[in-house]
């Protein structure tokens, strides 16, 4: 037997004790989406503090993760504005972030927790910052760059390619006190 | 293509279930996790290329989930895995043995591991779904492999590249 069949094997016998059932009670805990722009072919320039962790299912409970202060923690974030969201980390204080999306035309449209969630969960984080062993790396849609040394420095910048299109994307900041992403097709921020 | 609810539920509710298990450790929470990721299906207007795309969306789903919610949760509820693996009608003794071993490594290699021998993912998918590069994947199935060949000796084989 393979160890592909033994592992089939073994989890195999991991069932749920009751077949799934979806109550119209708890379908109703979620808010219908509204529709998204269009982020794959927007500039997105976020401000604050980068959101470095994927806003992940846990975004619908209006909670996030972020690296913020040297680490990833928990966060409860809330809509203010249109395009402005504030967070309120594990030692309790509170913080904004936000930004608008530019289509194709220029136009600026508010970017929403609700597209930030969905960018995340359908194709991968538009714009990551995460540490893996020691080894920083910056993400864009889906295109990796390794940013180790930067860091330290307080500046990041990255020159990376989607769908043709050249990004310039800057972190300016440090572990401690968050970044300050920017993303754009003229060229790094100053 | 978007597929009907009636038959996405049975068809995937059992994977998705032990793909927030292995991250987890907990079924209740693995199975509140289950049924949140077919309510975010069930609400979301998104189309998929191919059904294989619609799988790898719900696994990542359920695996970022059961992150998010196990990560404070593992913290209150620690159980051993031996009570972990008590409830669970293994056919073999050696069913339940891969099980622990597997259950028994560290989260970065216990998910890729579990998603390339149960889930059949290539490593591309399982970086795509894990949101981290090829090469990280490599490294981590890797070190995976090198414990359960030490956990499981000869019941281990030398069979993947």
């Amino acid at each position: 037997m393979t160890n592909r069949e033994k592992i089939h094997r073994a989890f195999d016998a991991l069932q749920l004790a009751e077949p799934i059932q979806l109550e119209e009670k708890r379908m109703n805990r979620f808010m219908p989406k509204r529709s998204l722009v269009a982020l794959c072919a927007a500039i997105l320039v976020l401000g604050s503090l980068s959101i470095a962790y994927a806003a992940d299912l846990g975004g619908f409970r209006e909670t996030l993760t972020v690296w913020f202060g040297g680490k990833k923690q928990e966060a409860s974030v809330q809509e203010i504005a249109p395009g402005v969201v504030e967070w309120t980390g594990e030692d309790g204080e509170s913080h904004l972030v936000g930004g608008v999306a530019y289509d194709n035309d220029g136009n600026a449209q508010p970017v929403t927790m609700e597209e930030i969630i969905d960018s995340e969960l359908s194709g991968g984080p538009v714009l990551d910052f995460f540490e893996d062993e020691g080894t920083v790396f910056l993400e864009f849609y889906e295109n990796y760059v390794e940013v180790t040394d930067q860091v330290a420095s307080g500046r990041i910048e990255a020159h990376l390619e989607h769908d043709g299109v050249p990004y310039y994307i800057t972190f300016v900041g440090s572990r401690e006190n968050g970044w300050h992403s920017t993303v754009s097709t003229e060229g790094f921020a100053p | 293509m978007r597929e009907p609810i009636e038959t996405l539920v049975p068809r995937m509710q059992n994977r998705l279930y032990r793909a927030a298990f292995s991250v987890c450790r907990d079924r209740q929470e693995a199975e509140n996790i289950t049924q949140d990721v077919f309510l975010l299906y069930h609400h979301s207007a998104k189309e998929f290329e191919s059904r294989d795309h619609l799988d790898a969306w719900l696994l990542r789903a359920a695996i970022n989930r059961a992150k998010d919610v196990c990560r404070s949760f593992w913290r209150r509820n620690r159980q051993s895995l031996e009570e972990i693996a008590d409830p669970i009608p293994f056919e073999t003794r050696e069913d339940r043995g891969v099980f622990l071993a597997v259950m028994g490594l560290k989260e970065k290699q216990r998910i890729p591991i579990y998603l390339f021998y149960y889930e059949d993912r290539s490593i591309q998918d399982i970086a795509r779904v894990l949101r981290l590069p090829e090469n990280t994947v490599k490294s981590r199935l890797r070190r995976g492999r090198m414990e359960l060949k030490t956990i499981l000796q000869e019941d281990w084989r030398d069979d993947e590249p």
